[in-house]
């Protein structure tokens, strides 16, 4: 018993260790970031290297909001990404569930299909995008942009969820089906809540995917009151001079709302789902 | 009964999308009845790298505030696009012949754009009589086919900026040949605080692979006498990349590096912005660079004013220098050609060009702007100086490509991943690849 | 399974429907197109020279595309090797529910929320040789004793790459694994404890099974995005010093942004197609025996 027991704890003492050497391989760049973002323009390239400068500044992180129209930058984000995370989640989980529960013609076709939208270098797509979107009159708008994130989004989207419902035993559809549930009803009463730790995982996935897009919503957009957080911050990268503090100050204030999501989302990480409890 | 109630779901999914679709037609007719709105008033949509740029940007927008407190009528909207992205945004725009009324051209780019007709010919638009008040070589440096692309605003040639108070102080004079250049740099190449490793070099070399690098790469190889493509007597393409010449000075340019140590560290990953950096912490003496450079490098170190000085290009055979010709191109499709034209002329007026040179250090294109008396300080001396020695872009079609060409072969020489002779030989192959596929 | 197949394949229609719908008006569009110009000498606009399979036939003519694909193949198998390494093993410490997890997880998704522009300008920022946060520690701890140049020496230029690839990488493996074990039932184990499993056994007949299907997606998908990654490395060292880092991704957007070879670029994408097709197809017939 007590060997069993010192042999947990070397084992928590071991996780641990890699978690923290990890953990410092992540923080100190990050907080490098943080620190650049605290620099007066001066101070951001001088020797010797300071954690923390002399001159403690906030004015990058004002800067931001009141020389460049970031505001404006992240209601379009927010707006985007949000809308383009719900539908996409939405489609591709229908689609994750009638690909792993049913077996139809042409279902091997739609899975490579999908994996196939995401095998072309999207370098090449960029101009073509522009046609389709310019056909249906969508340049410059909200929903061109929700578009082509949920259009991104879904081949992995759904590849996923169908990975995590196919985990799920079909048996429970069985049982809730003698039950008298329909199909919709088995898939949203009883499939859904039990693969809610995909679905937020999915969920970041997509939020992330569109949130972080540079090039297409660089091209896709003209007016300034369109641009979306990327675009506003690759225009810090200039070509003469690179705006390091403004950037990297703009870069914690636009990870700060994925930050917070994934916090709200991961709690559904960690409620361990036992099939017991349903069947 | 399950069915129904899926397809009921399944289809007010449908149902939703749909409706973001018509959504999304709705709005297009709202914003057009926005602009009809306020029809009295024309909007000049332009495309600018400009604003992406500090300082240039807001001076930018300075002066397209004062145009528009002259001209009511007229508001000018300017879409930023970073410098990188140009020719992308403009290759799209085209495509979709959604181009803005005016747009950012260079040299490099004007023959693709006048390819596919998004430049209008500015040589008729604006009359001989207009552009007579140019300097004709940089009129022809924008122009194709003898038709103006793009109106010339400002030139950024490439020359050797220079510590002049360093120089001074070691009673070094301004480097006329490269066998003074490498003395100087060899003398300015020091441990200055005796901790027994280098933290002063002679020359920041600029050698990252692309345009950045060739753009200095190539006027040097000039002044070698090298041509890195031309026109024989027969009028046919031809490349010196392979001859003697071109190795003595890619060799002189690597052994900068490898062998004479006056490089810092990085050579192959420092771009403008970490030169220009490097300078302004007092760590090089000599850095080649367009005149921009200047007021970049004060802006980070305003100790430096007045210290920094410029020379043409050190001569091996002869001086050399590019024009580094930027100006707005009036697109095509525009609805309002003349009064973006209205616009671009005032932008280069004397004052508004004298304006914008004190600002970013970018020299003026019109003869009686480039005679005045601010050009004539050591910052800018050597600047107005390279213009004279500046060669006109070749008019290659793919000559973009060059860029790529010679920034592999000093890397590949300056990592040692290849010797010289491999190194140039790999270099004039690719350019007589691109020489006989030209029509 | 078999009784639902049979009747109901109808409503596997409808499921995947809004998917295909929407996929078809977008994406169907763009590659069809981008294959399309492979066939021609074209800026896009107004010149349209038919020229064949003469582009695949130049870039297949010459050695250099080759050793491209190479280098793009060993960057990608040593990128998503170690996404898979770090990311599967922090996942399963993760899951090991011990205090503080919460906060380890912030931690370690950070480096997947900082947009790529962002990662590669960073960087390149850690590894300058005289600023760089790097050197400065290295020289610190007296482990060197004159700068390195990370980003411009051929024997160090590549795996820097690599690892700053790892880094910005790894953080989504590890959510999607940490995902797919959560909805692996506990039951199992529980189960699998009263039959006398040790914790290797009931990894390898309970764990790795659960987690095969996102493992497989995630392989497949990780590798195709790494194989045509641009941006990072683009931004760190433009596939220089000289070719050491040239990836695929690099070439194709020389050509068409930079030379303005659309046609040219176009042909080595629908390459990348093709090599990233035979990854996916060689991935799901080794790791998958019963799908489709």
């Amino acid at each position: 018993m007590t060997t069993i027991r010192i042999r947990m704890l070397l084992l928590n003492l071991c996780s641990y260790i890699v978690l923290i050497i990890a953990s410092l391989f992540v923080l100190i760049p990050s907080l490098w970031m943080a620190s650049t973002a605290l620099k007066r323009s001066e101070d951001v390239m001088s020797t010797p290297l300071k954690w923390i400068p002399d001159t403690v500044s906030f004015n990058s992180f004002i800067r931001i909001w009141k020389e460049y129209p970031f505001a404006e930058y992240f209601a379009n984000s927010v707006f985007i990404v949000f809308t383009a995370t719900v539908i996409s989640l939405l489609f591709s989980a229908l689609a994750g569930y009638g690909t792993s529960r049913f077996n139809f013609r042409g279902k091997g076709t739609f899975l490579t299909f999908l994996l196939m939208t995401q095998m072309f270098p999207s370098i090449m797509l960029l101009i073509p995008f522009y046609k389709v979107l310019k056909s249906f009159g969508l340049i410059d708008t909200h929903l061109g942009l929700i578009l082509v994130y949920i259009s991104f989004t879904i081949p992995f989207c759904t590849w996923m969820m169908m990975g995590y419902f196919q985990s799920i035993p079909k048996e429970l559809d069985k049982a809730a089906m003698i039950d008298g549930c329909s199909r919709l009803r088995t898939f949203v009463q009883i499939i859904l809540p039990l693969s809610l730790p995909g679905l937020s995982a999915t969920a970041i996935y997509a939020f992330l995917v569109g949130w972080n897009e540079y090039m297409f919503a660089f091209i896709l957009t003209t007016s300034e009151s369109m641009k979306t957080i990327p675009v506003g911050i690759a225009q810090l990268n200039g070509f003469y001079k690179i705006e390091w503090n403004d950037m990297m100050a703009a870069s914690i204030v636009s990870s700060l709302p994925l930050i917070v999501l994934f916090l709200f989302l991961q709690k559904y990480f960690i409620s361990s789902l036992t099939a017991g409890a349903v069947k | 009964m399950k069915g129904k109630q899926m397809k009921a779901a399944i289809w007010s999914a449908c149902l939703l999308s749909a409706l973001f679709l018509l959504n999304g037609c709705t709005q297009k007719p709202e914003t057009t009845q926005h602009s009809q709105s306020n029809e009295n008033k024309i909007t000049l949509r332009i495309l600018s790298v400009e604003q992406t740029e500090k300082p240039e940007g807001p001076a930018e927008k300075e002066l397209a505030d004062q145009y528009m407190a002259e001209h009511p009528n007229i508001k000018i909207e300017f879409i930023g696009v970073p410098y990188n992205e140009l020719y992308k945004k403009v290759t799209a725009l085209a495509t979709g012949g959604d181009l803005p009324d005016a747009f950012f051209n260079t040299p490099e780019f004007m023959r693709i754009a006048n390819r596919m007709n998004a430049a209008a010919d500015l040589t008729s638009l604006l009359g001989k009589d207009y552009i007579a008040e140019f300097y004709p070589n940089m009129i022809n440096e924008a122009s194709v086919d003898g038709k103006l692309q793009f109106l010339p605003w400002f030139a950024t040639p490439q020359a050797l900026i220079y510590r002049g108070d360093w120089f001074e102080k070691e009673g070094l004079g301004a480097p006329e040949t490269w066998d003074d250049f490498l003395k100087a740099a060899l003398k300015l190449t020091k441990d200055t605080n005796g901790d027994g490793t280098t933290d002063q070099w002679g020359f920041g070399m600029i050698g990252t692979r692309n345009s950045s690098g060739a753009a200095r790469f190539i006027p040097f190889l000039r002044t070698f006498g090298v041509d890195e493509i031309t026109k024989d007597r027969n009028g046919k393409w031809i490349t010196e990349l392979h001859t003697p010449q071109a190795k003595e000075a890619f060799q002189f340019y690597a052994d900068l590096n490898n062998k004479h140590g006056v490089v810092p560290p990085g050579t192959l990953e420092n771009g403008f912005p970490e030169v220009a950096n490097l300078m302004a912490n007092n760590k090089v003496a000599m850095i080649i660079s367009g005149p921009n450079a200047i007021g970049t490098i004060t802006s980070q170190n305003p100790n430096l004013k007045g210290k920094l000085y410029s020379a043409p290009l050190p001569k091996k055979e002869r001086h050399s220098a590019t024009f580094g010709l930027f100006g707005y191109s009036i697109a095509e499709s525009s609805k309002h050609k003349n009064e973006t034209a209205d616009f671009l002329k005032f932008l280069v007026k004397k004052e508004n060009s004298l304006k914008f040179n004190a600002i970013s250090g970018r020299l003026p294109t019109k003869i009686e702007v480039g005679k005045d008396q601010q050009l004539s300080s050591p910052e800018f001396a050597g600047f107005v100086k390279a213009i004279e020695y500046a060669f006109p872009t070749p008019d290659f079609d793919s000559y973009s490509q060059f860029n790529d060409i010679v920034t592999e072969a000093y890397q590949l020489m300056i990592s040692k991943a290849a010797t010289t002779d491999e190194a140039i030989n790999k270099a004039a192959a690719r350019a007589n690849e691109l020489i006989s596929k030209q029509k | 399974m078999k009784e639902l197949s049979g009747k109901t394949h109808i409503s596997g229609y409808l499921f995947v429907l809004p998917s295909i719908v929407t996929l078809m008006l977008l994406v169907t569009y763009p590659l069809l197109y981008g294959m399309y110009i492979s066939f021609f000498n074209t800026n896009l606009l107004n010149q349209w020279d038919f020229v064949g399979f003469s582009h695949y036939g130049d870039i297949f003519g010459n050695l250099e595309f080759l050793q491209r694909i190479f280098v793009t193949l060993k960057f990608t198998v040593l990128t998503v090797g170690g996404h898979f390494v770090i990311g599967l093993g922090l996942a399963i410490l993760l899951n090991r529910k011990l205090p503080g997890q919460t906060l380890f997880r912030a931690i370690l998704i950070l480096p997947w929320l900082l947009p790529e522009v962002v990662v590669g300008l960073l960087w390149k920022w850690l590894l300058n040789p005289m600023y760089g946060l790097t050197n400065h520690y290295l020289f610190k701890f007296n482990l060197i004793s004159a700068p390195v140049s990370w980003l411009s020496n051929v024997d160090v230029a590549f795996w820097a790459v690599v690892v700053v690839c790892i880094w910005k990488g790894f953080p989504m493996l590890m959510l999607m694994v940490l995902a797919g074990l959560q909805t692996i039932s506990e039951d199992l184990y529980e189960a699998a404890k009263i039959d006398g499993c040790t914790g290797v056994q009931s990894f390898r007949f309970i764990t790795l099974p659960g987690l095969l299907p996102v493992l497989l997606v995630s392989l497949i998908l990780d590798t195709v995005w790494w194989f045509k990654h641009f941006t990072v490395v683009w931004l760190l060292t433009q596939g220089g010093p000289a070719n050491e880092t040239n990836i695929v991704s690099i070439d194709i957007y020389k050509s068409a942004f930079e030379f303005f070879e659309f046609g040219k670029a176009a042909a080595m994408a629908v390459i990348v197609l093709f090599v990233c097709t035979l990854i996916g197809y060689v991935y799901r017939r080794m790791l998958n025996h019963d799908n489709d």
